[in-house]
């Protein structure tokens, strides 16, 4: 589905990611964990085309062709997708509108007619019931106001109506309540499938009870510095990240 | 048309302040056009055809008043028969509307009022609500003027309701100076369209408009500029008895050398009146939005809330925006804000529309239409609205 070899990026001539290298086989979920400003939500900016940060060198090839020369509308098109850690809020935007606009965009790249405006709105509702999504989110403007849970559902009714190939989640467990965790894992269960992969950055082991994971890595310093399975998630859990990092743990009292 | 008394009374009273005070200049404001230009000696009035085709506006259903030089033109109009008056001419309300304006300190009401043949006087009485938006339109009869300078008064009775869209005077090398004066009884809702579109071949356009409000009424404007050409627009409203509300908006979307200068003002005499000025534009090319907003409120207006907020996006490096925001308050316990911003389209915004699928013009078209849908969205007139929302948001300066 997705394959990284060797990617340096930096933004603002700070580099950030030093060689990292990826592969995630259709189907698969890999889990990618690590410490704070690591470079975890860079990478997944950098696969999603954002045009702040410059790749140095290094390749990424997404279903057979080279992600690096398409802009952010084209992978999303093509099946890229990332639920962002900070989703931004655009007001006077309408979320409705613009869900409708990026549901079009998507079906015209499949050669298929614009959806009718009022299928569309039973599908947003219908979608956002099963999210738990107050209807009220959807008149209004995008993110604007909505608290970090509603954000982040409002990322995955994204993911459910645009149908990607490669889901990036970026956070997506953190600021939501214990209930809205397990309908969202839910969702994203429901929503695997043998030809889409997920990569799932994440901090804590509680999404990856929900949603586990084939493959986990750990992300350090702008690399992947280890990779395991879903068991290398508790011992992390137990040990944090210093013994991977070289770094010396942090005296206790003294 | 033959004068009779009280007309020739105001024009003389507007005619001797108008002589002490001139016209205005750099000097009183940053409004230059009149300034610059003696206005006596220009010869050259083209009569170019314009491409502003009123009637696309104007659903079949609505009335219509067409006024020309000398009065009415019946024959185009389509007045509303029941419980509502359209006359041109003169009558003891045009004095009592009029007379306090005669000591006006803005030389373009008083040039208005001393110069003026007739007044075109809309009267919907009492407890009349319209079904139909008004439409003030001006016909071919105004081509040979140097100085066009229609007098409108629109008066609401109390409870009336009633929307009037003002329509472009379309000349090409005049000037115009129009002025409308409203007057909104108690518990009357009026509303006010200001069309000034096309207005590039005229030398300048200013238009002044003056509303009073009694108690529980409300008055909504929205002005929407596009290929505006010179505009000086100065919209002013009085509160003179608690819980009326008005909110004046303007959408101006300009481009190459339109200069708009708009001037907003809400005079709260009492308390317990609600104002809201609300200005966005969108500025291509070498355009100008300058914006003038001010929120008086008197010693003893308590509980009053008003407030502005201008909001400019710039898309060429030559366009500028002004904003000069005014807050004079006398009374304890008000709430007056006002806040001003200058920017581009946010790229964040763009990046996030942009990994949905959205192509990156696409995406700036619909930030922009956004940013002003909102105060079309307003308009409560379904024809004018979605004419407007096509004209203003699918316009070349918006994008596509
Ligand atoms: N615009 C920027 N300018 C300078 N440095 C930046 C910029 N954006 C990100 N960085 C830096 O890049 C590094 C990696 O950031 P990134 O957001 O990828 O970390 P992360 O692994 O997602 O961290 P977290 O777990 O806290 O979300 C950080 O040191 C961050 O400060
Ligand atoms: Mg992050």
């Amino acid at each position: 589905m997705v394959s990284i070899q060797e990617l340096y990026a930096e933004i603002e001539g700070k580099s950030i990611l030093k060689g990292l290298s990826l592969d995630v086989k259709p189907g698969e979920v890999h889990a990618i964990m690590g410490p704070n400003g690591s470079g975890k939500s860079t990478l997944g900016k950098i696969l999603a085309g954002h045009p702040d940060y410059e790749v140095t060198s290094g390749s990424v090839t997404f279903d057979g062709g080279n992600l690096l020369d398409m802009d952010a509308d084209e992978r999303a098109r093509n099946g890229v997708f990332m639920a962002f850690q900070y989703p931004v809020e655009i007001p006077g935007v309408n979320n409705a509108s613009f869900l409708r606009m990026s549901y079009n965009a998507k079906r015209k790249h499949l050669g298929l007619p614009e959806v009718d405006p009022f299928e569309f709105e039973l599908l947003l509702q219908k979608q956002s019931k099963l999210l738990k999504l107050g209807e009220g989110l959807l008149d209004r403007s995008v993110n604007d106001g909505f608290s970090g849970g509603e954000k982040k559902r409002n990322e995955i009714l994204q993911m459910m109506l645009l149908e990607p190939k490669l889901v990036i989640l970026d956070e997506t467990d953190s600021g939501l309540d214990i209930d809205a965790l397990r309908i969202v894992a839910e969702s994203v269960n429901r929503f695997k499938s043998p030809d889409r992969s997920f990569l799932v950055i994440t901090h804590y082991q509680r999404l990856l009870d929900y949603i586990v994971p084939d493959v986990v890595h750990v992300l350090a310093n702008g690399k992947i510095v280890k990779t395991g399975d879903h068991l290398l998630v508790r011992e992390l859990e137990e040990r944090g990240y210093d013994w991977l990092t070289g770094a010396i743990p942090s005296e206790v009292g003294g | 048309m033959i004068l009779v008394s009280p007309l020739i009374d105001l024009k003389s009273k507007a005619s001797q302040k108008l002589q002490q005070i001139g016209l205005p200049t750099v000097a009183h404001e940053d409004w230059k056009y009149v300034a610059d230009q003696d206005f006596e000696v220009i010869k050259s009035v083209s009569h170019a055809v314009q491409d502003y085709k009123p009637c696309s506006l104007i659903l079949e259903t609505e009335y219509v008043v067409v006024l020309g030089k000398s009065g009415i033109d019946q024959g185009r109009s389509r007045l509303p028969k029941n419980g509502v008056t359209v006359e041109f001419g003169d009558s003891e309300v045009n004095q009592n509307a009029l007379s306090g304006l005669t000591q006006s300190d803005d030389g373009m009401v008083l040039k208005a009022i001393s110069e003026m043949t007739g007044v075109l006087r809309i009267l919907v009485n009492p407890q009349i609500s319209l079904d139909q938006p008004i439409h003030i339109a001006f016909d071919e009869s105004f081509l040979n003027e140097q100085w066009i300078q229609p007098v409108v008064i629109i008066e609401l009775g109390e409870k009336a309701t009633a929307s009037v869209v003002v329509h472009p005077i379309m000349v090409a090398g005049g000037v115009v100076n129009g002025l409308v004066v409203v007057s909104v009884a108690d518990h009357a809702q009026g509303e006010i369209v200001a069309l000034n579109l096309e207005g590039r071949s005229a030398q300048f356009v200013s238009m002044s408009y003056r509303a009073t409000l009694a108690e529980s009424s409300q008055f909504q404007f929205l002005q929407a500029s596009h290929h505006a050409g010179k505009v000086r627009s100065d919209v002013q409203v009085t509160f003179t008895a608690p819980h009326a509300n008005s909110v004046l908006r303007a959408v101006l979307v300009l481009d190459d050398q339109d200069a708009v200068h708009l001037r907003t003002h809400m005079t709260h005499l009492v308390g317990e009146c609600f104002g809201r000025q609300l200005v966005k534009s969108i500025l291509n090319g070498q355009s100008v939005s300058e914006f003038h907003g001010g929120v008086y409120v008197a010693k003893g207006a308590d509980l009053t809330d008003s407030s502005q907020s201008n909001e400019n996006l710039l898309l060429s490096d030559q366009a500028r925006a002004i904003s000069r925001p005014q807050l004079q308050i006398h009374a304890d316990d008000v709430k007056a804000a006002h806040g001003a911003n200058v920017g581009q389209l946010d790229d964040r915004h763009i990046f996030y529309l942009m990994s949905r699928g959205i192509p990156r013009a696409q995406a700036e078209q619909f930030l922009l239409q956004s940013f002003i849908l909102e105060a079309l969205d307003s308009i409560s007139m379904p024809g004018v609205k979605s004419a407007l929302k096509k004209r203003l948001m699918i316009s070349g300066e918006i994008g596509e």
